[in-house]
């Protein structure tokens, strides 16, 4: 056995037996719950408002499926940044600043309270192939959401045998590389370049305990591997990528809990002003798919809560040529929204301001679980 | 234009007095701010300062004239009185000749790295949305290309400018070897102007940085209804514009101090080349200049002018505007968008 496989596996043994539960988990039977992060920091001008929404589906179709929240807000708090590693862990946890930047590397963050993966799976006995985090092809900073940092010592909830697992071409890459330096084909120097390319992707997660996908995940990969090659040229790129990833995981997987991160209109930090449009147009059209995709499988049909939430807003400036770039901590960078439904899910609009802290808790209720560590109530009003 | 007979006095006994210089410096500059708030009036600013840079080049030369205005017309040429449209409008007339010649000149010079850079950030971002990081190194590429031939262009574009405004056609735009003679006879101006107009650059970039970072350091232009921030724009273009005509102005005057100092110098040394021109008629005793000094000085120049892209393109990168890259203050139009 390699070296560092034995010391990954080593430390997942110890930090899943810390985390163990002592008590046996009943079956999980309550409704499959798909969070979609709205991601890349949107403003509700471009997305809710009626007239001029660029995601027409959301507005117009699903909002009055169920619950409209309008006025969803990140608390405004002193360290509270509202970008998207920070928003996401915001929805995840239910707690502001319930991350930590990791040690030697910029712009990663890793929970430091449990996610609502490891709340679902240590309360029930959910395989981690059916709690899912999907991500963007460029947001290797993303894959540290599926466990928490107790695993390495704080707290008792967390870690490696509660984790979710990831679907990203990060992963993929991972999956691709080790199968082609185990088929050994490749001539000497392809297969070096593999191999300086599996040494990259392995760097990239500096905790170094993540461990290997189940057995179906890894089958998933292997039929992704068939249909799309070698190259990366051939799947979808973009948030697109996330759509198929979830669309097929909804198939093959099954999973109860699917977290999808989608991201592109994040390019207008500096940009072309149309791609942050075109990429709310882009998740509207995933959002019709995975709707689309739920409603036709037994599995998920009349069963599955949709919640539809952004990680954060971006600026509104009247000064600017592009008024809505993407800086932080504009008040309208604190203001964004969400929609919720499904079975159990009341319709109407929530008329009073919802705080980002009560996504988690109220994803919790609807599961069936306690979000003990959240700062935020669930929206009660919301359940019929 | 109307050529006077010598003066008989010097400018200074028989000039404008100080109370009045200011007078009319206050009123061109603030004609000028107005006319650099949009991109057409914009052009008119660009004329009256392209005849004037012509009109301190012949003046040094000797060619006494009167001073370009911004709207009446010369109550004579060549001896012979103007008519009634003339005289009312003759002066806004030539300032738009000039200013169309004078953008004419600049984009024929500045589109070949300016369109690049437009291309460059249109293309680069479009390949990025779409994840195409296997062609990802094309964009910049394109962009750094841009900057080497921006480098290689703008150091020479003063005394383009200067050239093309003394002999007051478009053609002298063009004139590469007058240029080439140009460049070597101005010397260490050449990097002291580049190294001026990055620094004029500087106040745009400035105010994108404002601008971009408003709700930070005053969260009361978030609640602007739209007409209050129709309005505040509308202040901000203006004072741009001033920054912009003044800019222009300080520039394209030195420049044509510069073109003044080399241009008769240069046609001294090569009489030939400068038969017919303004700069012939004053030519002056000159020697040659070192190769490798002019070529030290350029690159000096490019230097400076590498800073100048700098701060376009971060200035792009704080706001974006596709006619930012073509209309820059520091390249072409005295507009800052």
């Amino acid at each position: 056995m390699h070296r560092r496989s034995f010391t990954l596996g080593s430390l997942g043994l110890a930090a899943g037996l810390a985390a163990r539960p002592a008590f046996a988990q009943p079956l999980y039977r309550g409704p499959n719950v798909i969070l979609v992060r709205f991601g890349g920091g949107v403003r509700r001008a471009e997305t809710i408002d009626e007239a001029a929404t660029w995601a027409p589906y959301l507005r117009h179709v699903l909002a009055p499926r169920g619950t409209f929240i309008p006025d969803l807000r990140i608390e405004q708090l002193e360290g509270v940044n509202t970008s998207h590693a920070e928003g996401t862990l915001n929805l995840l946890t239910g707690r502001y600043l319930a991350y930590r930047e990791l040690p030697g590397v910029g712009d990663q963050l890793e929970p430091t309270e449990p996610t609502l993966f490891e709340y679902l799976r240590r309360a029930f006995d959910i395989p981690s192939h059916q709690v899912l985090l999907v991500n963007g092809e460029d947001r290797p900073q993303e894959e540290f959401f599926t466990f928490g940092s107790g695993a390495f010592g704080r707290g008792d909830h967390f870690g490696l045998d509660v984790r979710s697992e990831m679907l990203s071409l990060h992963r993929y890459k991972l999956y691709r590389t080790a199968m082609q330096l185990a088929e050994g084909r490749l001539p000497g120097d392809e297969l070096l370049k593999v191999q300086e390319e599996r040494a990259a992707l392995l760097t990239k997660d500096p905790r170094g305990a993540t461990p290997d996908p189940s057995p179906q995940v890894t089958a998933f990969w292997a039929r992704w591997r068939q249909d799309f090659g070698d190259t990366g040229l051939k799947n979808p790129r973009g948030d697109r990528l996330l759509t198929e990833l979830s669309v097929r995981a909804l198939r093959e997987l099954q999973p109860r809990f699917l977290m999808v991160n989608y991201q592109d209109p994040d390019y207008v930090h500096w940009g072309n002003p149309s791609h942050y449009t075109r990429a709310i147009a882009i998740i509207d059209e995933g959002l019709q798919r995975l709707v689309a995709a739920a409603d036709a499988d037994p599995f998920y049909r009349d069963n599955t809560i949709f919640v539809i939430t952004p990680d954060c807003g971006r600026d509104a400036n009247p000064l600017a040529e592009v008024p809505f770039q993407h800086h932080f901590n504009s008040r309208s960078a604190h203001e964004t929204w969400a929609v919720i439904f499904g079975p159990g899910i009341g319709k109407g609009v929530v008329d009073r301001r919802v705080d980002q802290s009560a996504i988690a808790p109220t994803i919790a209720a609807a599961m069936g679980f306690a979000a003990s560590r959240a700062e935020g109530r669930a929206v009660e009003e919301i359940f019929l | 234009m109307t050529h006077l007979p010598e003066p008989a006095l010097s400018p200074a006994d028989y000039g404008p007095g100080r109370l009045a210089r200011l007078g009319r410096f206050l009123l061109n500059g603030t004609i000028g701010t107005f006319l650099c708030a949009g991109p057409v009036t914009a052009v008119i600013a660009l004329g009256w300062l392209t005849r004037r840079q012509g009109h301190i080049a012949r003046d040094r030369f000797g060619a006494a004239e009167e001073t370009p205005g911004w709207l009446f017309g010369p109550r004579e040429v060549e001896g012979r009185p103007t008519g009634r449209l003339a005289r009312a409008l003759g002066g806004l007339a030539a300032n738009i000749r000039a200013g169309l010649m004078a953008l004419t000149a600049l984009l024929a010079w500045t589109l070949p790295f300016t369109l690049l850079w437009l291309g460059a950030w249109w293309a680069g971002w479009e390949n990025s949305f779409n994840k195409g990081y296997e062609q990802a190194f094309v964009g910049p590429s394109v962009f750094l290309f841009g900057a080497m031939l921006a480098a290689l262009i703008l150091p020479a574009l003063p005394l383009m400018l200067a050239h093309t405004a003394t002999e007051d056609r478009l053609s002298a735009a063009f004139e590469l070897r007058r240029l080439r003679g140009l460049v070597a006879q101005a010397g260490w101006r050449i990097p002291a102007l580049s190294i001026l107009t990055t620094l004029c650059a500087l106040p745009f970039f400035a105010a994108r940085g404002l601008i971009t970072t408003a709700g930070d350091w005053a969260p009361w232009t978030q609640d602007l209804t739209p007409d209050e921030a129709a309005a505040l724009n509308g202040q901000i273009a203006l004072a741009l514009g001033a920054v912009a005509f003044l800019a222009t102005w300080t520039l394209r005057s030195l420049a044509a101090r510069a073109y003044a100092f080399a241009a008769p110098r240069a046609a001294a040394l090569r009489p030939g080349r400068w038969d017919g021109t303004q700069a012939a008629e004053a030519a002056q005793p000159a020697r040659s200049r070192s190769r490798l000094i002019t070529a030290l000085w350029y690159v000096v120049a490019m230097t400076a002018t590498l800073a100048n892209a700098f701060l376009i393109l971060a200035g792009q990168f704080l706001d974006h505007a596709w006619w930012r890259w073509l209309f820059h203050p520091a390249l072409t139009l005295p507009w800052a968008g």
